[in-house]
């Protein structure tokens, strides 16, 4: 229609870094907060101009998300890992050199994706709690092997599981190997044709009709 | 006549569009016919304990309800106060409908002697998951046509679906897995239906404020009337039983009045026990406020018995 839209994600999982992490991750967000940022100290300001203005401007983000002190919380985490990660720079480079993990790019690569992911998924515990305190209570359970994993049954632990994992396996051939998804696309048309039929079936199988279904019931 | 490409497009189009049917047919029935296979030869779990109520439960007292029923009426202290057989045959979380459907099928084996229904409270509540609960019926739909018209209660469309072998056992792989386990046998005890629960209630105690009126669905209230003249047709003795709940109270659960009303309509025996102070202040009888604990099901099971005739 002749409209150019932007891409707001791209593929956020992968990011080897939190401040790539920002690059992927509702980029039209990121954008606007880059402008804010410049805008307060120009593109050419102080060390510690910059660090200040990374924590307003992660702050503002986080209240712009809402008016609960989570939100200002997360964005203040976020904003942290930012400055941590410029001023440690350096020393986290010579380490890597060090102790010989820069030999190992894939290695270094699965264990960059792996940090972030980590530092970015525990900064979510502040924006998806109600409050402070849920949000302490989710981290401290998280230190303990007392009580059961997942509450709501293991059904949905395993679907999670295989759910989570086909979405990983399509985001990680659309990372790691470009082109498109030959069965679909295959030449043979019993093959494409097949294809289809097991997408649609997959759908009668796993599908959500109605709350009834996938949800497990206990009660 | 000329053939243009044209043509040929739509013909080649209809073509593929009626393989990719077929393909999808074949795949639909196959897939279909061995997860009823394997659904079927579950020995354990709470479908394995559904395919046994629709299948093959016959005794002289039937239980029905949700976990009210499973968790409360213990067959073994009906059977040998009674001396009767006695099978409980509810299950977790379902509504009126499922009760009714499988009071169905136990008709039309036979004819217990004795119906218990248990009630709860917000029974006939508007609550549209009551209908999505009706999916437990769907692997029994085509062969027991009798509980038909109660599984399409549960959307417009459920007659289409069921065209499908694969839909009606929908998102139940793991529980289909896990029920045909040695793992699923030993997690999933019961005495004929019933399942104890040993846990004692540890509060905090809630309050329900049934002062405020909430609609009733209509549906639902049709569904147990039908369960009361279905029983009243094959000459079943019926009691309905609304076991006791570890709440504060502010008035009565519309639900359970109007239930009590429309039994009282029929001339059928509805014991309320719901805040009977007899329990309501002990709260070591409990494993939450809805459930009573092993201590708790043996003396109200006594306390009912003894209220119970059976009619030769």
């Amino acid at each position: 229609m002749g409209f150019d839209l932007m891409a707001n994600f791209k593929r956020p999982i992968f990011a080897k870094s939190t401040g790539e992490f920002w690059k992927r991750w509702h980029i039209s967000l990121s954008t606007g907060s880059k402008i804010i940022c410049i805008s307060l100290c120009g593109s050419k300001g102080t060390r510690n101009r910059t660090f200040i203005n990374i924590m307003v401007v992660f702050t503002i983000s986080g209240l712009w998300h809402g008016a609960n002190w989570t939100y200002i919380i997360w964005g203040g985490i976020n904003g942290f890992y930012l400055v941590f990660a410029m001023l440690t720079k350096t020393i986290r480079d010579r380490f890597n050199q060090f102790i010989g993990l820069t030999r190992f790019p894939r290695v270094q690569l699965f264990w960059q994706i792996f940090i972030t992911f980590m530092l970015i998924t525990f900064s979510r515990v502040f924006f998806r709690a109600r409050t402070f305190d849920d949000a302490i209570l989710v981290i401290k359970k998280m230190m303990t092997f007392k009580g059961s994993i997942f509450n709501d049954g293991v059904a949905i632990l395993i679907y999670s599981f295989f759910a989570i994992g086909f979405l990983l396996a399509v985001e990680f051939k659309k990372e790691f190997y470009k082109g498109s998804f030959t069965l679909s696309q295959h030449k043979n048309f019993w093959v494409r044709n097949s294809y289809y039929s097991l997408l649609v079936i997959l759908i009668i199988l796993l599908g959500v009709f109605d709350g009834g279904q996938f949800i497990y019931f206990q009660f | 006549m000329m053939i243009t490409s044209s043509d040929n497009f739509i013909k080649n189009f209809i073509l593929k569009l009626l393989a990719f049917f077929a393909v999808t047919f074949i795949a639909d029935r196959a897939i279909g016919q061995l997860l009823k296979r394997y659904y079927f030869k579950q020995e354990s779990g709470y479908d394995y304990l559904t395919t046994y109520s629709i299948k093959k439960a016959s005794a002289d007292i039937m239980v029905f309800g949700s976990s009210r029923a499973v968790n409360i009426f213990n067959t073994e202290i009906f059977e040998e106060k009674l001396g009767v057989t006695c099978y409980n045959a509810g299950r977790y979380g379902e509504p009126v409908f499922y009760h009714y459907a499988v009071l169905k099928t136990v008709l039309k084996r036979g004819t217990p002697k004795l119906a218990i229904l248990s009630m709860d409270a917000g029974n006939f509540s508007n609550n549209p998951e009551a209908y999505d609960r009706i999916t437990a019926l769907l692997p029994y739909y085509q062969e027991h046509p009798e509980i038909r018209p109660v599984v399409e209660l549960k959307g417009p469309y459920e007659k289409l679906k069921m065209l499908s072998n694969i839909y009606p056992y929908n998102s139940l792989i793991l529980p289909i897995i896990t029920g045909n386990s040695e793992y699923s046998k030993k997690k999933y005890l019961h005495i004929k239906g019933f399942i104890p629960l040993k846990r004692i209630f540890d509060g905090p105690l809630r309050t329900f404020d049934y002062s405020k009126e909430k609609d009733l669905d209509t549906v639902k209230i049709n569904a147990y009337r039908s369960f009361i003249t279905d029983c009243i047709h094959a000459k079943v003795q019926l009691f309905i039983i609304c076991s006791p709940y570890m709440i504060n109270a502010i008035g009565t659960d519309r639900s359970i009045r109007e239930a009590k009303k429309i039994a009282q309509e029929y001339n059928i025996k509805f014991l309320d026990y719901s805040q009977d102070s007899s329990y309501t202040t002990r709260p070591e009888l409990f494993a939450d406020y809805r459930h009573l604990n092993e201590d708790g099901v043996k003396a109200f099971n006594n306390t009912i018995i003894d209220q119970i005739s059976i009619e030769k």
